[in-house]
């Protein structure tokens, strides 16, 4: 037996496979398929400061191996979280991480604030990725210098441990992760969507009412699993690796890239037990290939491991 | 005799009154799970507590059960090239199935197509088989339909809200093309003498009404429209909806097909000097098909909802179709 237990700084999960935010409701969505329990970690949907209804739809197309979406972050916003949506979290094994988006950097500040001291929230993730709004979200994403001040203002007003979740839309991700890093926090998610485009060529329109969306799913695969390998080549960092992980054999293939955690997103739409299929699959790789400690696999296709 | 309160409809009011103001009989209506859907009628001396306790027993998520399973397709039925009946081996998602819930249904193990196609359940026999109607539409559908008998299927389900249905009411079911399935599914399911089932049902042509032989078991009455005029009454479902709802009383309203069409039944309902319930079954692109992914909603009067999740049927008051139609 391997141990599964793994450690992004001082953020403990008692597996590696974790589900994305957005994918996953507040948590107790796919409880009638299984155990949100057998996670290792729980990204609930994005939180803003205010409750928001979200895109116009469409909001969904599927294009080959993928799915485009432009949600537009639909939340119930701090309050509520605050007062009752915490509740369902009693009971739930899994690290509960709020995944939370601002307009603004004070907003994110505020945010990080009230978001941590939401009982039985383990771990913030910052979303300075999201391509589907219109103020913030991935401009932040984008430019070094604002991420690390967002984190660093994050991290310090925090009561918990911070992950940044990053955009895959910029010319070189691993300069955005080692400003967050520098900034604080105590690792990165990487990937969030693509932002991508979809046109019904019968309408001679955008498929969807916000024109883009982001691309996820198995065809962004081979793209986020080269975004993992580079950060971790270049930063030697807690990473939580996610973009279109399907399979055990899938989420393998992010940890020794680099992933210390994977995090699986779409493939939940498709499969509600994708998540703990993949950890039971894990597991057997592990058990095939003698692997004593999961950690053994982080970083392990890098030349010199 | 008052109006029966159903445990579908029965709200908080009338089962208030019925504990101020207990009847001497009652009459319950019982569906027997795991059996079958003829609904047992039974009289019984003053039970509000009893009746109090069902309708707690039947509402909202109480008997919200999923399943995945991988079912074997026990057989295939050709409606004609683009239309196909499948006859699913799916004990548990027979025994929970209820008229408009939807089967999702994963048609490649590959990732393309990636995600599950929603499909309506036509038909369950309550312990063994469930059936679907559908149209092949693009590759996901074409899949399906390339499925051979004894093959298995992966399908999630019975999934979203069923139809109430009022048993104190006449029930006029409205359908239009393949929303057909759930209307069939709804009015075989609720074969009843305690009121008159009238099923509206209307198509671009003849050769487009489907299931015609198996629909005069489901229904007391049936009005066919086609718009080409090549069976029965030329046009759309609204002008025979009009003359029935003026020409009756007590009625409730059921319907599935596009959405211009429900707008168009939901105006119609509304129009009537005492308008009549209305349910609407809507139709949406979904990803996940349990509320988790936020895609398919449609807007409301209390803001966006899941089609999936929260519907696909709604009291068609709720629906803002202006935006829904688009």
């Amino acid at each position: 037996m391997t141990d599964l237990s793994v450690a992004l700084g001082s953020l403990r999960l008692r597996n590696p496979v974790t589900v994305a935010s957005g994918t996953f409701g507040y948590g107790r969505e796919y409880e009638e398929f299984f155990d949100p329990s057998l996670l290792g970690a729980i990204f609930i949907k994005g939180i803003t400061i205010r409750p928001r209804a979200g895109n116009e739809t469409p909001r969904l197309v599927e294009t080959p191996s993928g799915l485009i979406n432009s949600i537009g972050l639909q939340n119930i916003g701090i309050e509520e979280l605050e007062q009752s949506k915490w509740r369902e979290f009693e009971g739930i094994a899994a690290a509960i991480c709020a995944n939370v988006s601002g307009n603004t950097v004070d907003e994110y500040e505020e945010l990080a604030w009230r978001a941590s001291r939401v009982p039985h929230i383990a771990a913030l993730e910052l979303n300075i990725s999201c391509p589907n709004v219109k103020a913030g979200g991935v401009e932040f994403g984008r430019n070094p210098a604002v991420a690390r001040d967002i984190t660093r203002r994050c991290v310090a007003a925090s009561a918990v441990p911070v992950l940044v979740k990053l955009t895959p839309n910029v010319t070189d991700v691993v300069e955005v992760a080692a400003a967050v890093m520098e900034g604080g926090a105590t690792g990165v998610t990487l990937v969030n969507t693509f932002l991508a485009l979809a046109i019904d060529a019968e309408r001679r329109r955008p498929v969807l009412a916000n024109v883009f969306g982001g691309l996820s799913g198995p065809a962004i695969k081979p793209i986020a699993l080269r975004m993992v390998w580079q950060v971790w080549g270049a930063l030697r960092c807690p990473i939580i690796g996610m973009g279109g992980i399907m399979n055990g054999t899938d989420a393998v293939e992010f940890l020794l890239a680099g992933a210390t955690a994977v995090s699986v997103g779409t493939a939940n739409f498709v499969n509600p037990t994708a998540a703990p299929d993949i950890l039971r699959e894990i597991g057997e790789y592990c058990d095939r290939h003698g692997v004593k400690h999961i950690s053994e696999l982080t970083g392990a296709a890098h030349p010199g491991s | 005799m008052p109006a029966p309160v159903t445990a579908a409809n029965g709200s908080e009011a009338q089962r208030d009154k019925l504990r101020e103001d207990p009847p001497e009989k009652t009459c319950l209506f019982v569906r027997v799970p795991n059996f079958s859907y003829a609904c047992q009628a039974i009289v019984v001396d003053r039970v509000p507590a009893l009746l109090m306790d069902l309708t707690h027993v039947a509402s909202g998520d109480d008997r919200a059960l999923k399943h995945q399973v991988a079912a074997t397709l026990e057989s295939v039925r050709v409606l004609d090239r683009e239309t196909y009946v499948h006859t699913y081996l799916a004990p548990a998602i027979a025994a929970d199935a209820q008229p408009g819930q939807f089967l999702h249904i994963r048609v490649s193990h590959l990732t393309a197509p990636l995600l599950r196609r929603p499909i309506s359940i036509l038909w369950s026999d309550g312990h063994e088989r469930v059936q679907v109607l559908f149209k092949v539409v693009r590759t996901g559908t074409a899949l399906l339909a390339a499925k051979r008998e004894g093959e298995t299927v992966d399908l999630l389900g019975p999934l979203g809200t069923p139809f109430p249905y009022d048993f104190a009411r006449d029930a006029v079911m409205v359908a239009g093309g393949y929303g057909i399935a759930p209307v069939y599914f709804l009015g075989k399911a609720n074969r009843s003498d305690h009121n008159r089932r009238t099923l509206i049902y209307g198509a671009r042509s003849a050769d487009q009404l489907y299931l015609r032989d198996e629909l005069k078991e489901a229904f007391d009455e049936i009005i066919y429209t086609t718009e080409d005029g090549s069976l029965a009454r030329k046009g759309r479902v609204t002008g025979p909806l009009r003359d029935l709802l003026a020409a009756r009383e007590n009625l409730a309203l059921y319907a599935c097909g596009p959405t211009p069409m429900l707008a168009a039944v939901a105006d119609e309902a509304a129009r009537v000097a005492a308008p009549p319930p209305c349910y609407v079954s809507m139709e949406n692109q979904m990803g996940c098909g349990f509320g988790a992914c936020l895609g398919c909603v449609v807007r409301t009067h209390e803001g966006f909802k899941t089609t999936c999740k929260q519907g696909p049927v709604f009291d068609a008051r709720e629906i803002v179709f202006d935006t829904a139609a688009r």
